[in-house]
């Protein structure tokens, strides 16, 4: 699954769309950016709403657009599904009609698909209302739907949670997982469109960041949350790791984790499929180094589970303070980087006498799940 | 009040022409419509123009314009007499062409409307749901536009019925072949003891276009109400 794309487009004199990225094995890009960035306006340009002046956009090796070719493929055949940020149902049809109003056949698309999607999005008493007889809400879902149950190549979801109350996001995030890998047409890009980074964390493997029809950065998840962070709006890297659940100890409420060659224990939580790779987020701020010139054995909590061990791959000096970066060895779970960064006081680097290749151990607070929430360690 | 046999004949005259103009107005008024709504090209504002001219044009010029186009040695009117034996003048088909263009503009005014109220975003979602062209026009466009056309047609029939000066100048007053209301009722106020019988007519073309006039607005709301 691969997109290339490349867009030059002046809408007025204050702004000008210039894209550019070849992303070779992508299946969700996540996009981040401001009001008025040219979110909407790539997504458009990608369903071919709206024809750039200059561009190119390549879907898994076929060309959609080429101007300079003079090759565009009419929007109806490009097999797209899009979630409008503001639904766009058809006034005049029923929900039913609505949902089905595309009649092309998708591959791997079973009728308990349909059911399911319905179920989940909670809209299946819907069926014969109007649309002018639905809330906003209501209206969003049954939007989703009709998107989720009709897209063959390219699925555009702008904002596609506003409008649901907390409930509602986490049914429509618990049905994606499955639609992803159960549902959708095989080669299928999503394209997913949000001011919320909990969310495209959740459902991202790539993120872009646009600013003023820019491109900021765009990169695999990992990477950007460590490296880019700031443009997303941490103040801290956010360090994305995949971790194995060893063992669930319901008696004393805790779940022991695999985190490189190190372990962790954490609060139960039985989310965490044992032996099976799970993601995790450790915020760099809540990763403590722990001063290598002291016993060792002191070094060490009472209970000896919440650190990790690793090495000092790299040092980068930042005013006042310092990004450290730690090798963590995970490489049985190589999914994602093993490097973990954090920031340290720059006085420490010298106070502590820390150096490249240094070995270190890293005291653990906090982690987060996918889905945004924190846990203690 | 019951209307005599020959106030009926008008009636129906003025019926039959009203319909015809509308059928053949129809489908230019809509292509027109379409066309200056969705579509940006050079000279835009020169059909625009020339669609809403006879407005503002005295009917009488138009119908004199008629008769250069269409009279029996007018530029079109020679050829379309001699190959089809199509004969405009002193005829209801006269009185359809006058009468079309007169209500025209009213047609394409409100097509227009209610295809820039409907505005693009349906049809791109149904493009992007794979509906070729003729799918979305019959599905999407049609239905949604409906009470807007509908309205439009109201209109351009009102329009119709009440043509006169372009009427007069280009098919003449000919009784069962021209006679429209507006002309009956021209010709009854010159005739003594005629007043009663032209205040009867004038009160069924009252009728008509107040009724035109109340169901075009009706629709056009309730359209708006349904749907925005």
């Amino acid at each position: 699954m691969g997109i290339e794309v490349e867009l030059y487009h002046r809408i007025n004199q204050d702004f000008l769309l210039d894209i550019s990225c070849e992303l070779p094995d992508v299946q969700v890009m996540g996009i981040f950016g401001k009001s008025g960035s040219g979110k909407t306006t790539l997504l458009n340009m990608m369903a071919g709403l709206l024809r750039p002046q200059k561009g190119k956009i390549k879907i898994n090796n076929t060309n959609w657009l080429c101007t300079q070719s003079g090759i565009n493929v009419p929007v109806r055949n490009r097999g797209i599904g899009y979630a409008f940020q503001h639904q766009q149902l058809f006034p005049h049809l029923s929900v039913k009609s609505n949902i089905f109003y595309a009649k092309r056949p998708i591959a791997k698309w079973l009728p308990e698909n349909t059911m399911r999607v319905m179920e989940e999005l909670g809209i299946s008493h819907l069926l014969d209302r109007f649309p002018h007889h639905l809330s906003g809400g209501e209206k969003q879902r049954v939007s989703l739907a009709r998107t989720l149950i009709s897209s063959q190549q390219l699925l555009l979801l702008d904002e596609p949670t506003t409008g649901l109350d907390k409930g509602r996001k986490e049914n429509f995030f618990r049905l994606f997982e499955p639609y992803k890998k159960n549902m959708m047409p095989d080669k299928t890009i999503i394209f997913y469109v949000s001011h919320y980074l909990d969310e495209l964390i959740q459902m991202a493997d790539h993120l872009m960041i646009l600013d003023q029809g820019k491109v900021i950065a765009v990169d695999q998840k990992a990477e950007m949350l460590q490296k880019h962070y700031r443009p997303l709006g941490l103040k801290n890297p956010l360090n994305s790791l995949t971790v194995q659940a060893l063992s669930h100890d319901i008696q004393n409420q805790k779940t022991l984790i695999q985190i490189g060659g190190s372990q962790l224990i954490i609060p139960l939580n039985q989310e965490f499929l044992l032996n099976q790779p799970t993601d995790i987020y450790i915020d760099g701020c809540l990763i403590q180094l722990q001063n290598p010139s002291l016993d060792s054995n002191a070094l060490s909590p009472p209970s000896g589970s919440n650190t990790i061990k690793g090495q000092i791959t790299k040092i980068t000096s930042d005013s006042l303070v310092c990004k450290v970066d730690i090798n963590i060895n995970q490489a049985r779970l190589v999914k994602t980087p093993s490097v973990l960064q954090t920031i340290i006081p720059r006085y420490r680097i010298a106070d502590w006498s820390l150096i490249e290749g240094q070995q270190v151990q890293l005291l653990i607070s906090q982690i987060m799940l996918e889905n945004g929430t924190m846990m203690f360690c | 009040m019951i209307l005599t046999e020959a106030e009926w004949q008008i009636i129906a005259l003025s019926i039959q022409i009203g319909f015809w103009s509308c059928m053949l107005n129809f489908l230019p008024a809509f292509s027109i419509a379409w066309l200056l709504s969705r579509k940006k090209f050079w000279g835009r504002f020169i059909v625009e123009a020339l669609v809403y001219l006879p407005l503002i044009l005295p009917p009488v010029v138009v119908g004199y314009g008629l008769l250069w186009v269409f009279g029996n040695f007018g530029l079109l009117g020679k050829w379309l007499n001699l190959w089809f034996g199509w004969d405009f003048v002193f005829s209801w088909y006269g009185a359809v062409v006058s009468s079309a263009i007169m209500a025209f503009p009213l047609m394409v005014r409100s097509f227009r409307l209610s295809i820039d109220h409907m505005g693009v975003a349906w049809d791109q979602t149904a493009q992007i749901l794979g509906a070729g062209r003729l799918r979305i026009l019959l599905t999407i466009v049609l239905p949604l536009i409906l009470p807007g056309i509908c309205a439009g047609v109201f209109l351009g029939f009102a329009r119709s019925l009440g043509e006169f000066g372009a009427t007069i100048t280009f098919v003449a007053n000919i009784a069962n072949q021209t006679q429209t209301l507006p002309l009956a009722i021209y010709s009854l106020m010159q005739q003594p003891g005629g007043e009663i019988l032209a205040w009867r007519l004038c009160l069924f073309s009252l009728a008509i276009a107040f009724i035109a006039l109340t169901a075009s607005e009706y629709l056009m709301r309730r359209w708006h109400k349904q749907y925005f």
